[in-house]
């Protein structure tokens, strides 16, 4: 059985970084020298694949998309056998904060399926705007989703978003 | 505090005014009853016409204040409503804290819902705090360290002084914290009960209204779990700790710090609804949460 965990962003949201801290074996990534100026030199361009084993025959494949929507023919190939999604919101980036809504219908996210949104780049200010723009979005869909600030160079950051997907799985 | 209702109203809307008290009949630490004698309500639901336009309204017999409902009668708005006449009780206790106020922590919690234009000046001791709820932030003449704000929410009410000052922050409050994050800490740091113990009672259910921060603030990994069930269904503090399996001063952490900042509501407890048995647990969930030490 092998399901999947999407994590969605924009460039720099912290794709790559989630899933390489949480795979159990090397991360596989796209990533490539940026032509543009976007604050980091490398970026990707595909998609960041790791995996987690957990058991013979079970294993949940982690899975690094960008979120802008020219690129959902690869929201398609992910949707396959998806147990949750997790959408990384740059800290005030307008950009992402709009797009959620989209993803929303685009994968059908209802309070049955696991999913949380992560707020990024914390350290460019105070993220209460953030989160209150992010919060009116899921209440006007009328989901219960759990909005965190995180930082996706830590470990612990990296466990309380997988101990909330399960968390919500369980109580489902 | 308790408050009666009325209304001269028929039909549809006195049915939404009835159905939203009995859906929710708590809001703060104000306890509502509808009574259909229109004469006894100590608020009552009324409205006048002007022409082709009716104008809803809710007189306060006490206070004499009228509270416009607007923009007509619908649950958002008589909700609305039933929140600003809890404000109102909050503010009206302020002059009179010693008999209506047991705690320093209801007394953070009630003036930090106030909406003034002043900020709240405490002290006690040494410890000066000013509490700017406008601008969610608390200023303090020294660092508020996790083991301070436990001592300072110990106090008695009668141990603290407090009065409403301007909103400029003097220079020797120079240690600024997040208004939610001094709050969260003070319900954190209480263990042995509920903020206010009669919520104990089974006639009580907490709900979760909105997910904690649990990427900002202090918290304990079995909290996560309990907030995935409050948020699917109100619980009383006693069925939670049975459900959850939990030992029981984690739950009253976990409810203290989730109420003080506002993340959990105190409801009525919801009729009886079959809830759906407990599946077996799949090889997959079984294999996260062992991975993920749950």
């Amino acid at each position: 059985m092998h399901k999947k965990v999407a994590f969605i962003g924009s460039v720099g949201s912290g794709k790559t970084t989630i899933v390489e801290n949480l795979s159990n074996t090397e991360a596989l990534n796209t990533d490539v020298k940026s032509t543009e100026s976007i604050g980091k030199e490398l970026t990707t361009v595909g998609i960041d694949y790791g995996h987690i084993v957990l058991g013979d025959d079970i294993t949940l494949g982690l899975y690094g998309v960008p979120g802008q929507r020219k690129f959902s023919m690869i929201w398609d190939f992910v949707q396959t056998g998806l147990w949750a999604i997790v959408i990384l919101v740059k800290n005030n980036d307008v950009e992402s904060i709009n797009e959620i809504n989209h993803l929303i219908e685009y994968f059908n996210i209802t309070n049955d399926f696991p999913c949380l949104i992560a707020i990024t780049h914390a350290d460019n200010g105070a993220t209460y705007e953030t989160h209150d723009q992010i919060l009116k979005i899921t209440q006007h869909a009328k989901l219960d989703i759990p909005i965190y600030t995180i930082d996706p160079r830590r470990n612990s950051c990296a466990q309380l978003i997988m101990q909330t997907l399960i968390a919500l799985e369980e109580s489902l | 505090m308790k408050l009666t209702v009325s209304s001269s109203l028929g039909g549809r809307d006195l049915a939404v005014i009835k159905s939203l008290i009995n859906i929710q009949n708590i809001f703060g630490e104000l306890h509502l009853t509808f009574l259909n004698d229109v004469d006894q309500g100590m608020v009552l639901i009324a409205k006048d016409q002007f022409g082709a336009d009716t104008v809803y309204y809710a007189l306060n017999r006490h206070t004499g204040h009228k509270h416009l409902i607007e923009p007509d009668l619908n649950p958002q708005s008589v909700r609305a409503l039933f929140e600003s006449l809890a404000a109102e009780k909050v503010r009206s206790s302020v002059d009179n804290p010693a008999t209506e106020i047991i705690t320093t922590r209801q007394f953070i919690l009630q003036q930090s819902q106030v909406e003034s234009q002043q900020n709240l000046w405490i002290c006690h001791g040494d410890l000066s705090l000013v509490m700017d709820a406008a601008r969610h932030k608390v200023y303090a003449n020294q660092a508020l360290s996790y083991e301070l704000i436990t001592q300072f929410s110990q106090l008695c009410i009668s141990d603290i002084q407090f009065k409403h000052c301007d909103k400029e922050i003097p220079a020797e409050f120079s240690h600024a914290t997040q208004l939610e994050t001094f709050k969260w800490l003070m319900g954190y740091s209480l263990k042995n009960a509920l903020i206010n113990e009669k919520h104990r009672s089974p006639e009580y259910a907490f709900k979760q209204i909105s997910w904690p921060d649990y990427g900002s603030y202090a918290f304990k990994k079995e909290f996560i779990r309990l907030s995935s069930l409050l948020v699917k269904h109100p619980e009383t503090c006693d069925e939670l700790i049975r459900q959850s399996g939990f030992d029981e001063a984690t739950v009253l952490q976990f409810l203290n710090a989730t109420l003080m900042t506002g993340h959990v509501m105190v409801t009525a407890v919801p009729a009886n609804e079959a809830k759906p048995a407990a599946m077996k647990e799949s090889r997959f969930l079984s294999g996260l949460k062992k991975l993920f030490s749950i």
